[in-house]
């Protein structure tokens, strides 16, 4: 497995490449793909890193010898569900996040390793001279406008001299098929003004977002429930890699790390080994697929409810 | 009294150096007390509808000359807009100050032209390459006319006391050597060139007192005009790779010190012994970085491309090096052996550079007093109508707007409408 990973950090080669881009044929990648702007945005380092739901001809997947999974808990589940046969067959061997590790069906689980986004020096939130709040105006990212206020708890410890950046995009919930109208966007942005009180905030619009290039000092809080849209978020990649410290990050590798790369001056990521002692729930999975009405997996409630659980 | 509608963006640019470049060029505009200045927001997110409202607001004012401050976004709406509500009054004066991203948006300046035609134009440029370049395309007896971006002497002037200080920060001893790049760390401005000729140097003279601190955050705009596109994060990648591959004594001596605030580069090239900025970069049209260290008093090892090549000071020659580089078959070449040559030089150096002097010389010609007075003697020189580019810009137009990759043959080697408008960059004699 280690010697897999060395090889294909060797030859870097990655779908997300330029010189591949007529490869990857962005037009067929799911429409989805434009809610999940701009967590799901491209980035390259030589373990081939992808979203599963871009494949559109299998033998894609074994294009790299590794396929670094930025998916998050449903792309991930219905990848697993829809391409139970094929894993095995599959010519490459699959990174994944620690918390995808229950998915993965018992007996392909030689298939998989586990990744750590790990950031050395961490600006603690107390120490931050700035704060940036991200979060995706969806109930499929942020759950709920509890699960918010719980994350933005801390803040109102913090100095009233530090100024807090608020970067809001609005999107529709990824994985629905129902279209109505959420009145999620109005609770959750009178929660945040209650909870920052009279600070000064900073409305940053995409645009004044993606052109910044210095976060130092700078202290991401994202208000993403948990990894149900996507592992690898380009949000968190773009602050940790111009100086910021994202919070999600851990300051410490994982103890059996075996691999590390740098993804930037000041993040990297660690290969370890899948965990041992798993209890996979894939059968659950399977179970509800088998019994469901709904014609696609991925926008399946009763799927969304087993993961998110 | 002279009424000048200045247009831009109030809205900072993206490109770093550009934000100052801007403030800084209206505030030399501003100096000069026969000029009444009137300030028009052309953002980046400006509509269609907006930009006729500010066409007509200018339209109003009655200007005798309209400067555009600004590269982004094009006037090219502005001026449809502006021509369509003019009418029959008096014809203003219009003055471009043109950057580097010229040869980015040929087919906006083509349409432009049709706008412009029996208008009184000035394109004004950064340095004499540009002016080079800017000329191929432009129909005699009409010029472009150099006016360097001007350096603002509060933020970068000559301050002996902060050397130490930045010394200590870095740990550095009387007897040690800085070398330092300022910038984007990106594919055209040849880090990775710059990393290993520093690694083969060090290796080779056991130098144990020479660094390289590398401030800037890597980019993706990689090298389109020779076929070569980038993902986020792949030349991170390419230069890191390449410095971890250096032996442990040289990686301690290669700093990678990230984006740093404006603010603190003053304190960095006084700290400094030398700037390295060894860019091919296609939209080299100046050089802001140079022009600031050198208003710090510090000496550079330079690429004689483009407008960095505009750096070299006759009355102290010493304070700017040149590496050779010419247009190769397939890329930009320099010569990494005169890079060599050039560091090694450093090593050996008894005398340390007049920085005062050099510091007194970059002002005369960059300060914003000195460029107001440019931009003064400019205005009140000749003007010519503007009848259109010449067939030379019509020919490219063409060929560059219906191919992502204009300047390679089906063999993928730079074709001879490369290097034609690119000699203007290299030194020719």
């Amino acid at each position: 497995m280690l010697e897999t990973i060395k090889a294909q950090y060797e030859s870097g080669n990655a779908l997300i490449q330029s010189k591949n881009y007529s490869l990857s044929r962005r037009e067929a990648w799911p429409a989805f793909f434009h809610d999940l702007y701009p967590i799901g945005q491209e980035y390259y380092f030589e373990l081939n890193p992808y979203f599963t739901f871009n494949v559109y001809r299998n033998d894609l997947f074994s294009f790299a010898k590794t396929f670094f999974v930025r998916d998050g808990r449903a792309t991930f589940a219905s990848f697993l569900l829809k391409h139970y046969n094929f894993i095995p067959k599959a010519k490459t061997h699959f990174i994944i996040h620690p918390s995808l590790a229950p998915l993965v069906p018992l007996n392909y689980q030689q298939y998989f390793s586990c990744w750590h986004m790990v950031q050395p020096k961490k600006t603690l939130l107390k120490n931050a001279k700035r704060v940036l709040i991200f979060g995706i105006l969806a109930e499929q990212y942020v759950d709920s406008v509890e699960s918010v206020e719980k994350k933005l708890r801390p803040l109102k410890s913090l100095d009233q001299e530090i100024e807090v950046d608020v970067y809001l995009p609005q999107r529709k919930d990824p994985f629905d098929l129902v279209q109505r109208e959420s009145d999620l966007q109005f609770r959750l942005i009178e929660k945040i003004k209650e909870v920052l009180g009279n600070r000064k905030i900073n409305v940053l619009l995409t645009k004044d977002m993606m052109e910044r290039t210095v976060f130092h000092g700078c202290h991401l809080i994202d208000l993403a429930h948990d990894n149900f849209t996507v592992s690898d978020n380009f949000i968190h990649y773009h602050v940790a890699s111009k100086g910021g410290t994202v919070e999600n990050f851990v300051d410490t590798p994982p103890e059996n790390s075996m691999f590390k790369l740098a993804l930037s001056f000041n993040h990297e990521v660690h290969i370890s080994p899948f965990p041992t002692n798993v209890e996979s729930f894939f059968m659950d999975l399977l179970f509800i697929k088998k019994t469901s009405s709904v014609r696609d997996i991925l926008y399946d409630p009763a799927i969304h409810k087993r993961l998110r659980n | 009294m002279e009424k000048l509608a200045c247009v831009f963006s109030f809205q900072k640019s993206s490109w770093v150096s550009c934000q100052k470049i801007v403030f800084n060029l209206h505030e030399a505009w501003s100096r000069n007390k026969n000029f009444e200045l009137a300030n028009f927001n052309l953002g980046q997110d400006t509509t269609l509808y907006q930009s006729q409202l500010i066409a007509a607001e200018i339209v109003q004012y009655e200007p005798d000359a309209i400067v555009i401050l600004d590269h982004k976004p094009h006037p090219l709406h502005f001026f449809e807009a502006f021509v369509s509500l003019f009418a029959n009054k008096k014809k203003p004066k219009i003055i471009f100050h043109v950057f580097g991203d010229f040869t980015l948006n040929y087919l906006s300046w083509s349409k432009l032209a049709v706008l412009l035609q029996d208008f009184e134009v000035k394109f004004l440029v950064a340095s004499d390459r540009q002016k080079k370049l800017i000329d191929l395309f432009l129909r005699p007896p009409m010029t472009s006319e150099v006016c360097p971006f001007p350096v603002n002497r509060m933020e970068f002037s000559f301050f002996q006391d902060l050397r130490s200080p930045q010394r200590s920060e870095w740990n550095l001893s009387d007897s040690d050597i800085a070398l330092v790049f300022t910038g984007r760390l990106s594919r055209q401005k040849r880090i990775h060139s710059l990393m290993t000729v520093f690694a083969e140097t060090v290796e080779e003279t056991k130098a144990k007192n020479v660094h390289l601190y590398l401030y800037g955050n890597p980019d993706q705009i990689a090298d389109p005009f020779v076929g070569k596109w980038e993902s986020e994060g792949e030349y991170f990648r390419k230069i890191y790779k390449i410095y971890e591959n250096f032996p442990a004594n040289v990686k301690a001596r290669i700093h990678f010190m990230g984006a740093v605030p404006n603010s603190e580069l003053k304190s960095v090239y006084h700290g400094a012994d030398y700037l390295m900025n060894l860019s091919v970069h296609n939209d080299e049209d100046f050089g802001m970085s140079v022009a600031e260290a050198q208003c710090c008093g510090l000496p550079s090892v330079l690429t004689d491309w483009g407008g960095l090549a505009g750096f070299e000071r006759t009355e102290m020659p010493q304070a700017t090096r040149f590496i050779p580089v010419r247009i190769g078959i397939r890329s930009k070449v320099i010569s990494r052996r005169a890079v060599k040559a050039e560091i090694i030089k450093i090593l050996n150096e008894k005398d340390s550079l007049d920085r005062k002097k050099l510091s007194l010389l970059a002002e005369a010609d960059l300060s914003i007093d000195a460029v107001s007075k440019k931009l003064t003697s400019i205005y009140h020189g000749p003007w010519h109508k503007f009848k259109n580019f010449n067939d030379f810009f019509e020919q490219t137009v063409l060929k560059t707007s219906f191919s992502p990759i204009p300047f390679l043959t089906d063999s993928r080697k730079l074709n001879s409408l490369y290097r034609e408008i690119y000699s203007s960059y290299v030194r020719n004699d």
